[in-house]
């Protein structure tokens, strides 16, 4: 078989050449190079041909063609030849949609149905292998013989369908020894990424896939559609609230609506908290007045509850729920857990007329919504270990992208002590928490002690805490992590005890953790204590991430660490019963230090563990000493106009450093370090206070006369401006995007125009992104953004306005919400087989049979068979130059073959010759050699007769014996000389070799 | 134009050998060239020990979670007709030696804490043709003992034929041990070892544990605790006598000794069916991959001549050893190549090893597959055959 494999244009000559072509099962990457072979194998017989003349017909063709085959074989060799293997097997890789708008039932079914076409005509090699897709694609098996039905492993959350993802994810696992199928089994309702963007790459690689449509269609449904509410409302109007229910069918059940989670009592007459309510087929709308007595942000939800399961098949999308932010005076959050770290300032700001509400980091708002409800966050010595990770990834996008404002005031466990180097509020606050590298100060020494995590993405999480640990601490701090590495089959470490430093090395370092199964403690903590004593650092700790199942490290070990002042705290992940925690605590409780125990549900707060414990070696950020006047820096700001400087002494604070760009320093400590800072970050604004407000450290402060203005100044720069009162937002959801208008009022009630609506809204995903209204009518202003993901969306605008009077502005802001609190999945009531039958159409896949017994899953029509290739170069050469070497024997050895036959023959035949007869053989043998002997003498005599003297005329001589001088000279008859010139052949050889000559001459001719 | 002729030499008797030589000259290159690819082509061949030389049969299983297929598998043991593994999704299969078809398949009722590390099939002296196996749960800190019927011809032609396996579990005879330090208590127990009778009914169990409680545990036929000896340490003296880990043991009945792969030490311990030490081979502080040192040994099958192979965890390796001298008899499988990262010229985290006629059947772990190997020299003497009085048995 011959086939052009690729095509590839000369460049500059415009002629197209072959790129690889393959001749049966050898193929030539540089088939280009063959053009030689016509032309030497014609020099060959032309030239090659006739210098080989000389030789027996035999050997001449032997020597042709050995010389043929080895031109041949050098020539292949430079065309790169390869040895193709063409694959016969086929690769099944089944993408099935398990998220939730796929019915149980019809999972199961095609769950069934793939369990047994895989086991229909299915060839001893071929291979079944299974990805998932809900919100997020998993592999369940790669493509194996063995593998007939699927086996769920992990899932993930099935409120989404990635089928793009599940494609992108079935191409990773293709097989690459076999020709490659892929069957999508889905509704064909993808929420997420396009299918059909996934399936180009399928096409472009001549991968088909097959399709089997999950098709159902809900009779009887009820979604509570739309919930709608103003965005905004004062406090004591009534809101409106109007609900939008889509019913296939008449329908019966009760309605609930709470504010705040809290139901609300609809029917006065009534103890129970829903009413009764009745639907007809397609949309219902239901009206109900509620008063707000209260400020910030209210969240409403719908709850529609069936009366017969017959009627409501996704209960999913039974509640909607919606936003209004009610405006009132401005509020702060302070979040604090001692209240004489805060009483003073809470009486300061109480005074200014500032409310003011406490909480607890525990009761800290559940969502940027919530804390929108409030114009500014105070923070008092709070650590990073008290807020989950999307509670800090929330406070910053409340101040970047909410508007909100920041102030975090110092203490012990603030700032770098705290645990907040590398969180996300770092990035909001205007000072670093790392001091500066030339900053002396005593460092802290941690190790991680890393075993297996025997939970789905369980290194996922194991590296995500490494990371969490790592990026809490200073960058003069030391950390070394070590693990059992299951390919060495060792301890060893994989970031040895070094700096911190800039931490490329190390995040380098945690992306190689192998997470290896550890048989014993020991080993690794011999090392993590080898290290850890010799270390200069002033705080030395350890944390020991495991299951719990390696053997106990020994108690004699764990003394020593006691006696060296090395905490060791411990963290039990999916452990395995009470041996294991037991295992653990006993390590933790040896050494002073803490043992978690974390359920495989949540592993979430590892990182949150690993940053407190990581706090244990950063205590050395803390100065303390003799009290001292933080020196203000004269630069001018907002806040301190008006404070007298020097201000108060304080006598502790937390070392950090100035932040390059339009931060602020107004107080500087020793060193230069920062004390009071302040800035911009992004929408909103945040002040960082380094020392406390308690009498810890700044004792001299509360009986400051100036005590209460700097702090009402300082945290008012912060503060959000009030929502205005002028500026109605509706909004509508239209698919996957929501439209906002504002209709904005001036004070005295005239359409407010050429304002500038800017913001930003914050995603349920995290971040958020830019929104700008657009005017399109009186005072009317309007925009759509894209709200595909279930959650809330936070918006935060600002606004300025020509006034009335020429040089006048009237400026505002505007907070509002806009909620989805269930995914599209749940929205669906019918498959959507036609976006299937496009990734079909398109691949050239086929669409399988209901009936799994001729799904015929291993068809092979169409495939692409996979070809492995590996080259030939070598051999083909290597065979060249042996043949080489036989093309010059064949040229210079005249082999007879019958004297070889013979030869072999004598080797194996018998001695015939009795014993005792070997004598007369020699004999016999030594006669016959004389008998040849002499007639060759007498041939020579014969043939030499002509040029030497007779017999006759010698014997009638006498030859002298020792003769004399004086004797007569003999008359001999000389030999005929030789008449021909010197170097040229006598006449006689002449005449042979022109015989010679004659007969070679006719050898060719014949 | 007319190219150069050169003289031919004649073949006779006289230049014979020199062409002969010519000719074996160019053998020799072309031989040299092709060895010299061969070579470069060569894949992975089992490391020669100094006197034992195994050689690499074939692999059966693959990753995954069908019947057949394996995940991490951990404990092994054999029927004398079938394997039998357990992997880390607790699953207890039934394989067939030749084919890798999985004859049979459960999964242990409970796994939510952890999976069984320990597996050991026996003949069951009650009923001809059954078998008992005594499962480690380690992480449940008891011992399941099941009976096993034989897999009947009907079955295994139906499997044959695409069959499914039978998935129910076994007949659960009955259970012993609970979480504790007390007599009958366990930590985490890691295996059994079986001792029979002069008429071949079972004797004693041998139960080792380790999580601080490191020591072997006695108990009659019926489970009925007898004595325990040992605790965890590093000590080499027989009094205390001291584990770490004592993953696999195994009886060699026909000399009474008792072999302890004592793990976290790094040492096999040749004791006394009443667990007085008779010596250590190795020693913690000898660790390592030198020949008769060890790393991590994790698992053990005996052999009829009084030696054992011995898997090592963390040596990627299988050792065969003389029990009675402590000398290496043969070193099977290297390591990782260092030179290529990440690729695998051998086994990766052997568990455990059993041996199943003239074959040792080694669970390469994280390759997710078990390997056999034959032993030509021992094949013969080997005690394949629970039933067969005085031999080796775990």
């Amino acid at each position: 078989m011959t086939g052009l494999l690729q095509s590839g244009t000369a460049q500059g000559v415009g002629a197209v050449l072959p790129a690889a072509i393959h001749l049966g099962p050898i193929q030539f990457d540089r088939p280009v190079w063959l053009i030689l072979l016509p032309i030497c194998l014609g020099l060959i017989t032309w030239i090659g041909w006739r210098t080989i003349a000389g030789l027996g017909t035999f050997a001449r063709w032997l020597a042709f063609i050995v010389r043929v085959i080895v031109v041949t074989l050098l020539i292949c060799t430079i065309a790169e030849p390869q040895w193709r293997k063409e694959s016969k097997d086929v690769a099944v890789t089944v993408v099935m949609d398990v998220s939730q708008s796929v019915p149980g039932t019809e999972q199961t079914e095609t769950e069934r149905y793939f369990d047994e076409a895989s086991r229909t005509e299915r060839k001893p090699d071929d291979r079944v292998g299974y990805v998932t897709v809900g919100r997020d694609a998993y592999v369940q098996a790669i493509p194996t013989r063995l593998t007939n039905k699927l086996e769920r492993v992990h899932i993930g959350a099935q409120d989404g369908t990635n089928l793009a993802g599940g494609l992108r994810m079935s191409k990773a696992i293709f097989a690459k020894d076999a020709a490659n199928r892929v069957v999508l089994v889905s509704d064909g309702r993808e929420t997420v990424g396009s299918v059909l963007a996934a399936a180009e790459a399928f096409k472009a690689a001549g991968v088909p896939i097959d399709i089997l449509p999950v098709k159902y269609q809900h009779k009887s449904e009820v979604i509570v559609d739309r919930l709608d509410v103003p965005a905004t409302a004062r406090m004591g109007d009534p809101v409106g609230l109007r609900i939008v229910l889509n019913s296939t069918g008449p329908a019966k059940g009760r309605l609930m609506i709470t504010q705040n989670d809290v139901p609300i009592k609809l029917d006065p007459e009534s103890d129970a908290v829903s009413v009764p309510v009745e639907l007809k087929a397609g949309v219902n709308v239901l009206q109900q007045q509620i008063k707000v007595p209260l400020a910030g942000p209210q969240e409403f939800k719908a709850i529609f509850q069936p009366d017969s399961q017959a009627d409501d098949a996704i209960l999913q999308n039974n509640s909607q729920s919606a936003v209004t932010f009610v405006t009132s005076q401005g509020r702060v959050l302070l979040i604090c857990e001692t209240p004489n770290e805060y009483e003073t300032l809470v009486e300061a700001l109480t005074a200014a007329k500032i409310g003011v509400e406490i909480r607890p980091a525990d009761r800290f708002p559940a969502s940027l919504t919530e804390l929108n409800g409030y114009d500014a966050v105070v923070m008092v010595n709070e650590p990073a270990s008290n807020f989950t990770q999307a509670q800090q990834d929330q406070l910053k996008q409340y101040v970047h992208d909410s508007g909100g404002g920041l102030v975090m005031i110092g203490g012990p466990n603030a700032f770098g002590a705290g645990g907040w180097i590398g969180s996300p509020v770092e990035d909001a606050l205007p000072i670093k928490l790392d001091p500066p590298s030339k900053r002396q100060m005593p460092k802290g020494a941690l190790v991680l002690v890393i075993h297996s995590v025997e939970i789905p993405e369980g290194v996922f999480y194991g590296k995500k805490v490494c990371e969490a640990a790592a990026n809490s601490l200073s960058r003069q701090d030391m950390i070394g992590i070590n693990e059992y590495n299951n390919a060495r089959g060792g301890t060893d470490w994989t970031y040895p005890l070094a700096p911190v430093g800039d931490g490329t090395k190390l995040k380098q370092a945690i992306q190689k953790l192998a997470f290896g199964d550890m048989p014993d403690f020991r080993p690794s903590m011999e090392l993590t204590y080898s290290s850890l004593s010799k270390s200069d650092a002033g705080q030395k700790h350890a944390i020991v991430i495991s299951d719990g199942d390696p053997q106990h490290p020994g108690d004699d070990l764990l003394q020593k660490f006691a006696k060296a002042g090395i905490s060791i705290s411990t963290i039990g992940i999916a452990t395995h019963g009470a041996a294991d925690t037991t295992n653990l605590k006993s390590i933790a409780d040896a050494t002073k230090g803490r043992f978690y125990n974390v359920a495989p549900g949540a592993v979430a707060q590892l990182p949150q563990i690993f940053i407190k414990e990581a706090q244990t070696v950063r205590r050395s950020l803390i100065w303390e000493g003799a009290a001292f006047s933080p020196a203000a820096t004269g630069i001018p700001s907002q806040p301190m106009r008006g404070i007298g400087t020097p201000v108060p002494p304080i006598n502790g604070y937390i070392v950090g450093a100035e932040r390059e760009g339009l931060a602020l320093v107004t107080l500087r400590g020793k060193e230069n370090d920062p004390v009071l800072a302040l800035w911009q970050y992004g929408a909103g604004r945040s002040v960082a206070f380094t020392a406390d407000v308690s009498t810890r450290w700044s004792s001299a402060w509360t009986a400051w006369p100036q005590f209460r203005s700097f702090w009402e100044q300082h945290i008012r720069w912060a503060m959000r401006p009030s929502g205005s009162a002028f500026v109605r937002v509706n909004q509508v959801q239209q698919g996957e995007t929501t439209r906002i208008t504002i209709e904005a009022l001036d004070a005295k009630g005239e359409r407010l125009n050429f304002a500038n609506f800017k913001g930003r809204l914050a995603l349920p995903g995290g971040g958020g992104q830019d929104v700008d209204l657009k005017q399109v009518g009186p005072g009317l202003y309007e925009t759509s953004v894209r709200t595909t993901d279930a959650g809330s969306y936070v918006a935060s605008l600002r606004y300025l306005a020509p006034g009335e009077n020429e040089g006048e502005t009237v400026e505002g802001s505007v907070q509002f919400a806009i909620s989805r609190p269930f995914a599209d999945e749940f929205r669906v009531l019918e498959d959507n087989t036609v976006l299937l039958e496009q990734v079909r159409a398109m691949t050239g896949g086929r669409l399988l049979d209901a009936d799994p017994k001729k799904a015929d899953l291993f068809n092979r029509e169409g495939l692409k068979m996979t070809v492995a290739t590996r080259p030939i170069w070598l051999w083909a050469a290597t065979i060249g130059i042996g043949l080489f070497l036989i093309d010059v024997a064949v040229r210079r050895v005249r082999i007879d073959p019958a004297m070889i036959a013979g030869g072999v023959k004598r080797l194996f035949r018998p001695s015939e010759v009795k014993q005792g007869e070997q004598i007369g053989s020699l004999k016999t043998a030594r006669d016959a050699a004389r008998q040849t002997i002499k007639r060759r003498e007498g041939d020579a005599a014969t043939r030499s007769v002509k040029f030497e003297a007779t017999a006759e005329q010698l014997k009638g001589a006498s030859l002298p014996v020792n003769s004399s001088s004086e004797s007569a000279p003999i008359e001999v008859k000389q030999a005929k000389p030789n008449t021909a010139e010197p170097g040229q052949p006598s006449p006689d050889g002449m005449s042979r070799l022109l015989k010679a000559k004659k007969r070679a001459q006719d050898d060719i001719n014949e | 134009m007319r190219g150069f002729v050169p003289e031919r030499v004649m073949v006779s008797r006289t230049t014979a050998p020199y062409c002969a030589a010519w000719m074996v000259v160019c053998a020799t290159s072309v031989g040299v060239l092709a060895g010299g690819l061969l070579g470069g082509c060569s894949s992975e061949q089992p490391k020669q020990g100094s006197v034992a030389v195994v050689s690499y049969q074939r692999t059966i299983g693959e990753v995954g979670l069908a019947p057949g297929q394996l995940a991490s598998p951990r404990c092994i043991d054999q029927d004398g007709e079938a394997l039998w593994v357990i992997d880390k999704e607790a699953r207890v299969q039934r394989l067939d030696p030749v084919t890798g078809t999985c004859l049979a398949v459960w999964k242990m009722p409970y796994s939510e804490f952890g999976k069984p590390t320990g597996l050991t099939v026996v003949a069951d002296p009650a009923r001809p043709g059954h078998h008992v196996m005594y499962i480690a749960d380690t992480h449940y800190h008891r011992i399941r003992v099941y009976s096993i019927a034989p897999v009947d011809d009907a079955a295994k032609r139906r499997i044959k034929e695409g069959g499914f396996p039978h998935e129910q579990e076994a007949e659960l005879l009955f259970q012993f041990g609970s979480h504790g330090k007390g007599p009958g208590q366990f930590v985490f127990p890691t295996d059994v070892a079986v001792l029979h009778g002069p008429d071949g009914s079972i004797e004693r169990l041998y139960v080792p544990e380790y999580g601080g409680n490191d020591r072997i545990s006695v108990f009659d036929a019926k489970a009925n605790f007898l004595f325990a000896f040992g605790q965890f340490g590093s000590g080499a003296q027989p009094e205390p006598l001291q584990f770490s880990r004592p993953q696999s043991i195994a009886i060699d009945e026909a000399r009474r000794r008792l072999i302890v792969a004592d793990a976290c030490n790094h040492r096999i311990g040749v004791l006394t069916l009443d667990g007085k030490l008779e010596r250590w081979i190795s020693s913690p502080d000898e660790a390592g991959d030198a020949p008769g040192h060890f790393n991590y040994p994790y698992g053990l099958a005996l052999l009829k001549d009084g030696s054992a192979l011995v898997t090592e965890f963390g040596g990627a390796r299988m050792q065969r050893i003389d029990v009675v001298t402590g000398s290496p008899l043969g070193i099977f499988m290297g390591k990782p190549d260092d030179r290529q990262p990440g690729k695998l010229r051998g086994l990766a985290n052997p568990w455990s090893c059993t041996v199943l006629g003239d074959a040792v059947w080694v669970l390469d772990t994280r390759n997710n597959r078990i390997a056999s190997f034959v032993l030509p020299d021992v094949g013969r003497n080997l005690s394949h055959s629970r039933q067969e009085a005085g031999g080796a048995t775990r």
